[in-house]
């Protein structure tokens, strides 16, 4: 038979994102893939270079638009480590909850995407119109929707408001019980499974040779979590769960996502039930003249598509010497995308994409 | 008069379709034609009251063979290059042949005496005859033919089932 | 139909056979004409305005609901955007065979309710091969999708469109068998025999002749949803792997008319449907054969029909759709096997109660009170589901 080359993108429905799968089909089997990237580089990284150590914080919540607040703390927490900068108690359990708060913003979206490439477009809906709710809290808490620019080196911007705990424990209630209604219309639906089980499917012993990081790691059944191997900010005082699944296809990444929901809220019940009183912030000296001693270090946290790291030199000036933003999507977009996508059929292209969690702005900075 | 008119229609049809089928340069507009040909066929069956054979020309043909031939055609490529897809053969050599068919045919047209000019069947259901003729009298030729289809089943199933050792 | 044209032969005092040619011919296209425009049209639209009512319901959101009470106009604001858009056409597209394809797919359902009775009286025209008419005007759906799958010069639309042609040519078998079954138990291809054969009790439709039959009924309302590429089937238009599917390249009224196709669609498979196995028409007899009657035996073949449609509706915003492969499986592995299966079974039920009416009617009792189990067993779950969400929301966060 003929093989047909088919171009997924640069602007496609089933793409998450601006980015181009250039597929050899024989009739519905996928042959041969290749990724071709380029269509979102916006030279954040070289940006950050001619910008003050405050100034950038605007641009590192835009590297990936689901999920800002990973790359603020990164990037806060990497200055933090270069200048020496102390965090009071309080603001780490701030951070530690706003960053499981995008967790779980990130994985409503992703469950809207997951079914929504499958066409089953009730999902998309209502996680999003329950990722609404998780918005008016970060708006609530940050005064920003999306991008929040909460936190700062050397601590966040703002307190808790009065009556923040309850409402947020309320929501937490609400998620939990909708969660139920997810797992009826998407986890245990018959053709989602039927159309997950065995589909994308990372084998066990080539998954850290590949560098695949977070659920899609866990779905493999390597148990690998930046939380738990090397705790940052509050991780080592929390109780929570790293689930992992055998099998490494779409269903098992479900499942880890669906457990991993279920620990965030319990987190951030923990969080609320335990945080201290105290400062939230250390001042810094004037930012425009804060120079930061020579050095260079690495940083990574788990955001809730895998390891998120960053890189930061600093040459003892005013200004970075240099960053190099490491993500999840990078690795799972271009080449593991080129590796488990031949053999698998033209339907799954989007479902895969969606699971692997691929974010082409992330990709590219 | 109208009836008549009617009849002028359908033939239209049916031949306009059969010309554009033969000299079309584009394949698929040569399938199309043949569509309308079958189309007009099937109507010029109506026309004679014939209604269970005009539906069943409308399911065989536009159903089924059309629909296929279009399938097939589409999975041939560059259909668009007239000289790999749509080539005339023997234009000097058919054309004789053709004008002499034609030539028999409206002589015959005149000398043979057809059933259709009896105008007995007019507005009856013909189904249930069909059917009645089909598994009394002509019982034998019917399962004769079912059993050659069955053949044509088998035959397709073979051509088309993938060996294991061809595989791997 | 004959009835109204010679009364209004006489009536006009025409006697030359041309003359009751050219009114016949007349009667003929008006009577068309009054299917299309105030009955197929507002159908496929109201359809669609009830389709994304129902789809915002389930997707808590709103729908539209501006134009007219509900929002129900709005099927008219979107026809008449529709007609104002400009009609592109793309450069390298074939394009006669583009001009042509929705008119194929359009006539290919708007024929369909020629045959199809709305009451005892009230059937544009009662043809003795009616359900093969409307499997052989069907197949014209197949051809226009095909052409317009092609004619895009497309890569996306040229998949669509032979996707949708090999799931309407697969799913036409185990349709076809299906409705064979019912042919056999009434023993003619006409629409009104079918009905006639039936009555109003539940257990008297075609559906409780015996279990098989209610094989046959899940079949061949799989295999519709299949042929109309309705949701879990509608892979010729899957968003997220082929962008639009066949009308991908298409914009304005040929688009609309790609869509009004679909949302008539509908309605042909819901009145498919409640004709062949849920009775049609069927009133009771004190409500049968007069013409006066026609109110009511309408209204109950909407009702049966508004039924089906609204669960195919709601199929569509609960499941995601299948795979090719997993869609050919279901079709040859599963479906033609089992309704071959069927059509033996029922032939030898056939024979063996023959003559008895007393074994007929209690199997008929025993196979209505099976489907209306789970008729009621899905109505209890989803009455209580109801319920149970209602009292457990807790949206105290939103003050």
């Amino acid at each position: 038979m003929k093989t047909t080359k088919l171009y997924l993108g640069p602007q496609h429905p089933g793409i998450t994102g601006n980015m181009m799968i250039e597929l050899d089909v024989e009739g519905n089997k996928i042959l041969k893939s290749k990724t071709h990237v380029g269509y979102l580089h916006r030279g954040f990284e070289k940006l950050m270079e001619r910008r003050t150590y405050i100034q950038s914080f605007p641009i590192v919540c835009r590297i990936c638009v689901p999920e800002p607040d990973v790359n603020e703390n990164n990037y806060a927490r990497a200055v933090e480590k270069l200048s020496g900068l102390e965090v009071p108690e309080r603001a780490k359990w701030i951070r530690t909850m706003v960053l499981e708060m995008a967790r779980l913003q990130s994985y409503l979206l992703w469950m809207g995407g997951q079914s929504g490439s499958m066409g089953l477009y009730t999902m998309p809906q209502w996680t999003i119109g329950d990722r609404d709710y998780l918005l008016d809290r970060f708006e609530e808490l940050t005064g920003g929707r999306v991008y929040h620019l909460y936190v700062w080196p050397g601590g966040v911007r703002k307190d808790l408001p009065i009556g923040f705990k309850t409402r947020m424990l309320d929501l937490m209630d609400y998620l939990e019980s909708r969660m139920k209604d997810y797992t009826k219309l998407m986890f245990e639906n018959a053709i989602f499974k039927k159309r997950a089980i065995g589909t994308g499917v990372i084998p066990k012993d080539k998954a850290l040779e590949w560098g695949v990081v977070g659920p899609v790691l866990r779905g493999t059944g390597i148990k690998h979590d930046v939380r738990i191997d090397e705790p940052y900010e509050i991780y080592d005082k929390l109780e929570f769960e790293v689930p992992t699944y055998e099998g490494g296809d779409i269903y098992s990444r479900a499942l880890v996502r669906k457990f991993e929901f279920m620990q965030s809220i319990s987190i951030i019940r923990q969080i609320m039930d335990k945080i201290p009183e105290g400062p939230i912030y250390n001042r810094i000296p004037n930012p425009f003249k804060w120079k930061i001693p020579k050095g260079y270090t690495y940083v990574k946290l788990e955001s809730s598509r895998g390891e998120f790291g960053y890189f930061m030199a600093s040459d003892g000036s005013e200004k970075l010497r240099r960053v190099n933003v490491r993500g999840p999507a990078y690795v799972h977009g271009i080449s593991l995308l080129e590796k488990i996508l031949p053999g698998s059929r033209l339907g799954d292209v989007s479902t895969i994409l969606n699971s692997l969690g691929v974010c082409p702005p992330e990709m590219e900075r | 008069m109208i009836v008549v008119l009617l009849f002028y229609f359908l033939a239209l049809i049916t031949v306009l379709g059969a010309l554009v089928t033969a000299f079309s340069k584009n394949i698929v507009h040569s399938a199309f034609g043949l569509m309308a040909s079958m189309v007009g066929v099937a109507g010029l069956y109506g026309y004679m009251s014939a209604d269970f054979l005009a539906i069943v020309q409308l399911i065989v043909y536009v159903g089924g063979i059309v629909v296929l031939i279009l399938f097939a055609v589409m999975f041939t490529g560059d259909i668009r290059e007239v000289k790999s897809s749509n080539k005339t053969v023997n234009l000097l050599w058919a054309t004789p042949f053709i004008a002499a068919l034609i030539g028999i045919i409206i002589g015959a047209e005149g000398k043979v005496n057809f059933v259709s000019k009896t105008t007995k069947l007019h507005n009856t259901p013909t189904t249930k005859m069909i059917g009645d003729s089909l598994l009394s009298d002509y019982v034998l030729p019917f399962e004769v033919v079912s059993v050659l289809l069955l053949a044509v089943l088998l035959g397709a199933v073979h051509v088309a089932r993938k060996y294991k050792t061809d595989e791997r | 139909m004959e009835s109204i044209t010679n009364s209004l032969i006489q009536s006009w005092g025409i006697t030359s056979s041309t003359g009751a040619q050219l009114v016949s011919l007349l009667v003929m296209l008006a009577f068309s004409a009054v299917v299309l425009i105030p009955f197929f049209l507002p159908f496929a639209g109201i359809t669609s305005w009830l389709e994304r009512r129902i789809a915002g319901r389930m997707q808590s959101r709103v729908g539209p609901n501006i134009n007219g009470p509900q929002g129900f106009l709005q099927w008219i604001a979107d026809g008449v955007k529709a007609m104002e858009k400009e009609d592109l056409m793309p450069d390298d597209a074939d394009k006669p065979l583009f001009k042509v394809a929705p008119y194929f797919v359009f006539m290919g359902v708007g024929a369909t309710l020629v045959a199809i009775p709305f009451s005892e009286y009230l059937v544009l025209s009662d043809l003795n091969v009616g359900i093969f008419y409307i499997i052989s005007v069907t197949s014209f759906v197949t051809v226009g999708i095909l052409l317009a799958g092609w004619s895009s010069n497309n890569k996306w639309s040229l998949i669509g469109g032979v996707r949708s042609a090999s799931q309407m040519i697969s799913y036409e078998i185990p349709t076809a068998l299906s409705i064979l079954t019912v042919v056999l138990l009434t023993g003619s291809l006409s629409m009104q025999d079918i009905v006639k054969a039936q009555g109003f009790w539940p257990w008297q439709w075609h559906i409780s002749n015996n279990p098989f039959m209610i094989v046959m009924f899940f079949i061949f309302f799989i295999s519709a949803l299949a042929e109309g590429s309705r949701t879990p089937f509608d892979l010729p238009e899957a968003e997220s792997e082929l962008v639009s599917g066949y009308n991908t390249e298409y914009s304005g009224i040929r688009f609309a008319m790609f869509f009004l196709a679909e949302w008539g669609n509908l309605f042909v498979i819901g009145a498919m449907t409640t004709v062949l196995f849920l009775g049609g028409w069927q009133a009771p007899v004190a409500l049968q054969g007069s013409i006066w009657n026609t109110p009511v035996q309408f209204i109950i073949f909407m009702t049966k029909m508004s039924a089906v449609v609204f669960i195919v509706i709601q199929l569509r915003w609960t499941l995601p759709r299948v795979r090719v492969d997993q869609l050919m499986i279901i079709c040859w592995h599963y479906f033609v096997p089992l309704s071959l299966l069927s059509i033996l079974a029922v032939t030898i039920w056939m024979a063996l109660s023959y003559g008895h009416s007393a074994l007929e009617l209690g199997m008929s009792i025993f196979s209505a009170a099976i489907w209306l189990y789970f008729v009621f067993l899905v109505l209890f779950r989803a009455v209580r589901n109801f319920k149970k969400t209602n009292a457990k929301l807790n949206l105290n966060f939103l003050e």
